[in-house]
């Protein structure tokens, strides 16, 4: 990318109104993923770039009984200096795995959620918890479940022309709480992915379960995920064939590579196991 | 653009392009060659600065955001008593970085020491691990940094009760 | 604080670093094709103070001669590999220069690459060695089970801290050459030749390496060709430096490797036969095979004595970038394979590997493939009982095959362990190609104030080496440690040492400062100081290669070495987390303890991550265009305990090389320890995780 031009707005209404004259600028986070990318090539074209980095009103963390809002600048390594339980821990923990902690002290969650070619690290996480996203455009905001945001191809898309400022993550137990990144810790390879289980069980019964899989898509069933609500715990072995079985017809109608498929159908199974193992989360 | 910032505690101003990096200015800008710039991905850490008081591998740090802030190379971390603490204690201690990494190294380990000045040794190897060189030997680092967590103690204790 | 920017001539400067007045940059237009001939380089009109430079450019040869084999400074006619060096731009804005890199056209009548290696056409090969002890047929003939294997591992990157390149200035009527090198000489010979100029018109004075790792054996040459080429047309200072994207794509790797082992046992399990062909895929162009394939050829056995051999070795070409030595050189493809092999055996017939191997053990008197006998006494059984003592390898072993077995029977969601053991051993002052074929010298001189220095062409890796040759020289002389010093390396003041490679800064080097400081000692109250003494190396009775035969003894002195790892598979990613490694080394007296675990412990590290991390996205013959940020590297945070035991030494045991040890041993051992966790082959480094989870369920 070639940028010929930055504003670095001090407050949200400054960029508000920058990105409303400057419809096609980039946004600019903590610059982790922008900067890393190769020099620019011939035919990248001149972009303008609005810089997020030195609003303070997008660093604002606060939290409630029901859920913790972070804004979207906060940095991953001020996301992890929050005291802990302020955050679910199974997030901090993915967290905790992004980058090294140089990398951390500018990287932002707004930024890890908006990148646009695949999910990255938080993502996975946030939409199985519902998590919800605000963005702003002119005057106007909106809240959106970053479900959402996963595409009908599985890949991101993200709203444009607007800024992501604040993230609601509801807080509430999750008996199992599993995200794990296979490949390489601490870097984005087109090779690595992701994958997340959560689950509530409730007087021996399985009544809430998400399971999300981010490889070069998302991977989410919200209808293998119903037909799961309330088994009881300990799953049979015959619903957890037949789980395994529907999320294998799932990969194939969703037409990801075997290989990619066959880890994901394994990290299900573990899943039901750990479940039934009765691991908290 | 102009960018007017604290470098290594003075005043400082220069003329940057808008996709210039951090690591680039000093560099070619003020001759600060304590900050390698090679990787442009924050991989090997090697370019690692201070800026308003945290680390960071300034290859990844947009010129435009030190506008104000206040950076430290290893050139100005070398005239800090922190930093004799850690050249002492790694001497004491028989760790040698290599010439490449040692600027980094020494900077992140003293991000970990402001945060946790008694550090154990697998937050010093997590920390640590900011920096990538071949020539990392772990326990020796480990050693290094534990011997420059002493000695800074001791200092600040006789600073505290002089 | 700002440095002094005219430091181009003084020493301990990285090249990325040294600038000089007027100094132009170099950057270098590649071949966008695998293999094909060169139709037409369109360059466009060039502003005022740049220049393109092409083969036809060249006042002197259009080569890098090392050792028979040439390698064209600039590709002319044809290229060899994606990414080879065509043509060069020169100038002094290096954002100009890459402006107008991207609009240079090279056309390249495309041709099919020959990327296929393991089966391979004769046109391929490059170098071959063969060689037969004993009667292996007959040996054949009498085995009670005969069994084969295919041990595969991939290429590395050096992934030194600074990129590669090289600074051309001049000083009145020379030309210096700044550069990353292990041999000075080979630099200046090769500018030399390619400027058409005479050696003393040429200097080279290196700029801090890091830890060689024989990648930089003769890559600066060409670099520093280029340079040199870009400052005499341009007469300019001028430097190239390849930024971290180029290096990692297109500057030499380790070879890969393919090892097919044949092995006979008798009806006591006792290896009695083994036929093992090795393949090394050398890429484009392979300066280094014969040295990488006699090593391998030679240590075919690992740390067993085996007394029927055959070996074939092949170096085969292929259309990718050059691909040959790293840490560990051509040993270490081949003692990967055998001693995983005897760690295959012993689980096969379910004996302890370490009992399994004590039958089996290299001993002094063990025939060798060149039919001498081996001379050194080897303690490959004392380093396997103090490893078995310090690792409680045979109890973690044991119940580690208890589960294994237990685990293919029910699926068990708890993380699986393994442990295994490889041993190895380097050989010091190996004479096996022409690489340790010429003569080296090194001087020392003892000055009327009493102090004393040491003067050779060696580099030094790391302060641990400087230090042993100052404390030898110290030691022979009674001078203090203090009054010694080393003088910088320049190729117009200090004789020609040779690569500084293998263990040849110990083995070699610092035996000649042994030598020459025991002439001083000689002389000292019978001449007036100061005294200079020079001491030359020529090897003895090089290694003769013959079809099917080898003659002449190989080694001048051995360090063994084994090691233990202990890893655990991650339960939900399947990548291995090292729980523990353990070395015991007997490389006769160490000098420095305190220096030698430093070196035993990065090396440990840089092995491991060749076993599980550090894999080279090679695709269609090419490294993908910022495949570095993709490239795995083993953390510091990861980084497992290591654990480092030294045989003891008495002061008048000779000083060995031990750097390589833990590449020639630690894949073996990691690929048992993983094959003992996954309950797959361990064949093949890196082990890939992700593979192994997509394995556990069929599709």
């Amino acid at each position: 990318m070639r940028i010929d031009e930055v504003i670095v707005p001090a407050t949200l209404s400054e960029a508000l109104s920058a990105l409303k004259r400057n419809p096609d600028a980039v946004l600019c986070a903590g610059g982790t993923e922008l900067f890393s990318e190769g020099p620019a090539g011939p035919a990248d074209r001149n972009r303008t770039l609005i810089s997020l980095h030195g609003i303070q009103e997008l660093r604002h963390v606060s939290r409630t009984d029901l859920y913790v809002e972070v804004g979207s600048m906060t940095t991953l390594a001020e996301l992890l200096a929050l005291k802990e339980g302020f955050v679910p821990e199974t997030l901090r923990s993915v967290v905790n795995r992004i980058g090294t902690f140089a990398v951390r002290n500018l990287a932002t969650l707004g930024g890890n959620l908006s990148v646009t070619d695949r999910f990255r690290d938080c993502f996975p996480i946030l939409a199985c918890m519902d998590a919800l996203a605000e963005y702003r455009q002119g005057t106007a905001s909106r809240w959106v479940n970053l479900n959402r945001l996963i595409g009908p191809r599985g890949t991101p898309e993200m709203p444009r022309g607007e800024i992501l400022t604040r993230i609601r993550i509801p807080l509430g137990g999750w008996d199992l709480g599993i995200a794990h990144k296979l490949g390489f810790p601490r870097i984005n390879s087109r090779k690595s992915s992701l994958f997340v289980a959560l689950a509530r069980t409730d007087k021996r019964a399985l009544s809430d379960i998400r399971i999300l899989y981010a490889c070069d898509r998302a991977l989410r069933s919200r209808e293998i995920e119903s037909s799961l609500a309330g088994k009881k715990i300990p799953l049979l072995p015959r619903d957890i064939e037949s789980a395994v079985g529907a999320y294998a017809d799932y990969c194939s109608h969703a037409g990801i590579r075997e290989s990619s498929a066959a880890r994901f159908l394994t990290l299900v199974r573990r899943a039901f196991n750990q479940l039934n193992e009765g691991v908290t989360a | 653009m102009k960018l007017d910032f604290i470098l290594n505690g003075e005043d400082v101003s220069c003329q940057a392009e808008a996709g210039d990096r951090l690591a680039y200015i000093l560099r070619e800008r003020f001759s600060l060659l304590g900050a390698k710039e090679d990787c442009r991905s924050g991989h090997c850490g090697l370019c690692m600065v201070s800026l308003n008081g945290r680390a960071v591998p300034s290859c990844l740090v947009p010129a435009f955001r030190v506008r104000g802030a206040e950076v430290v190379t290893i050139e100005g971390f070398e005239l800090t008593d922190d930093y004799a603490d850690l050249r002492d204690g790694f001497r004491k201690a028989g760790a040698e970085p290599c010439e490449f990494c040692r600027g980094a190294v020494f900077l992140s380990a003293a991000a970990l020491l402001d945060e946790r000045p008694r550090p154990e040794a697998t937050e010093i190897l997590e920390h640590l691990s900011a920096v990538f060189c071949r020539c990392h030997d772990p326990s020796a680092l480990v050693r290094g940094v534990q011997t420059a967590a002493e000695l800074r103690a001791r200092r600040m204790y006789f600073r505290a009760n002089r | 604080m700002p440095r002094d920017r005219n430091e181009s001539l003084s020493a301990d400067i990285p090249l990325s670093d040294l600038r000089d007045e007027g100094m132009i940059r170099v950057v270098t237009v590649r071949a966008p094709v695998c293999r094909g001939r060169i139709t037409d380089i369109e360059v466009p009109r060039l502003p005022r103070g740049y220049r393109a430079i092409r083969a036809e450019d060249i006042p002197g040869e259009n080569r890098l001669a090392i050792l028979g084999f040439d390698i064209p400074i600039l590709a002319r006619d044809r290229v060899a590999y994606a990414g080879e060096p065509v043509l060069l731009l020169a100038g002094p804005d290096p954002a100009v220069l890459e402006d107008l890199r991207s609009t240079v056209r090279v056309s390249v009548q495309e041709e099919e690459p020959v990327l296929e290696w393991e089966s391979f056409s004769p046109e391929q090969v490059i170098q071959r060695r063969s060689a037969v002890l004993g009667n292996p047929e007959k040996a054949f003939e009498a085995a009670a089970e005969v069994l084969e294997a295919r041990y595969r591992t991939d290429s590395q990157e050096h992934l030194y801290p600074e990129p590669q390149g090289a600074l051309a200035v001049f000083d009145y009527d020379k030309l210096v050459i700044r550069c990353a090198t292990q041999w000075p000489f080979h630099v200046r010979d090769c500018v030399r030749s390619v400027l058409g100029v005479k050696p003393q018109e040429v200097i080279v004075r290196p700029t801090p390496l890091g830890i060689p790792m024989e990648g930089r054996l003769w890559y600066p040459s060409v670099l520093a060709c280029h340079a040199a080429l870009a400052a005499v047309l341009c007469r300019k200072p001028a430097r190239i430096l390849l930024s971290r994207d180029e290096d990692f794509r297109f500057t030499p790797k380790k070879a890969r490797s393919l090892v097919t082992l044949r092995a006979g046992l008798d009806p006591s399990g006792t290896l009695t036969v083994l036929e093992a062909v090795v393949v090394l895929n050398t890429g484009a162009y392979a300066p280094l095979a014969s040295e990488l394939l006699e090593q391998a050829c030679l240590q075919i056995t690992g740390s067993l004595s085996i007394p029927n051999l055959r070996v074939q070795g092949y170096a085969v070409r292929t259309n990718t970038p050059p691909l040959g030595a790293f840490s560990g050189m051509g040993a270490a493809h081949s003692l990967f394979a055998a001693e995983s092999l005897a760690s295959r055996i012993a689980r096969d017939r379910e004996e302890d590997p370490l009992e399994w191997r004590a039958r089996h053990f290299l001993r002094k008197g063990s025939p060798l493939l060149t039919g001498e006998r081996l001379r050194d006494r080897t303690t490959f059984e004392e380093i396997g009982s103090r490893l078995k003592a310090s690792s409680d390898f045979a109890r973690k072993h044991g119940s580690n095959e208890l589960i294994r077995k237990r685990r293919s029977a029910s699926r068990s969601e708890e993380a699986p362990r393994g442990i295994g053991i490889a041993f190895g051993y380097q050989a010091n002052g190996a004479s096996y190609a022409a690489l340790a074929s010429g003569t080296f010298t090194v001087e020392t001189t003892l000055n009327k104030d009493l102090s004393l220095v040491i003067s050779t062409s060696a580099i030094a890796g790391d302060e641990g080496i400087r230090s042993i040759w100052r404390s030898t020289a110290a030691g022979i002389l009674g001078v203090p440690l203090g009054r010694v010093s080393i003088s910088e390396v320049d190729t117009a003041s200090v004789p020609d040492s040779g690569p500084s490679m293998l263990s040849r800064n110990i083995s070699v080097v610092n035996r000649l400062i042994e030598r020459s400081c025991i002439a001083i000692r000689s002389r000292r109250f019978r001449s007036p100081l100061p005294i200079a003494s020079r001491a030359v190396h020529r090897p003895r009775n090089p290694l003769r290669w013959e079809e099917d035969a080898v003659r002449g003894y190989p080694f001048e002195s051995l360090s063994c070495c084994g090691a233990v790892v202990e890893l655990e598979l991650d339960t939900w990613s399947m990548e291995p987390r090292i729980l523990g490694v353990w070395l015991c080394v007997d490389g006769g007296r160490i000098a420095s303890e305190r220096f030698a675990r430093g070196t035993l412990s990065s090396s440990t590290l840089a092995a491991l991550g060749q076993c599980f991390r550090e894999r080279l996205p090679f695709e269609e013959g090419r490294v993908a265009e910022n495949g570095y940020r993709e490239y795995g590297l083993l953390s510091l945070a990861e980084a497992p305990p290591i654990e480092i035991e030294f045989l003891p030494w008495s002061d008048t045991d000779p000083l060995k090389g031990i750097g390589e040890l833990p590449f020639l041993c630690i894949p073996a051992a990691f690929a048992s320890a993983a094959a003992q966790a996954s309950d797959l082959g361990g064949e093949s480094l890196p082990f890939d995780g992700a593979e192994y989870l997509a394995g556990m369920e069929a599709v």
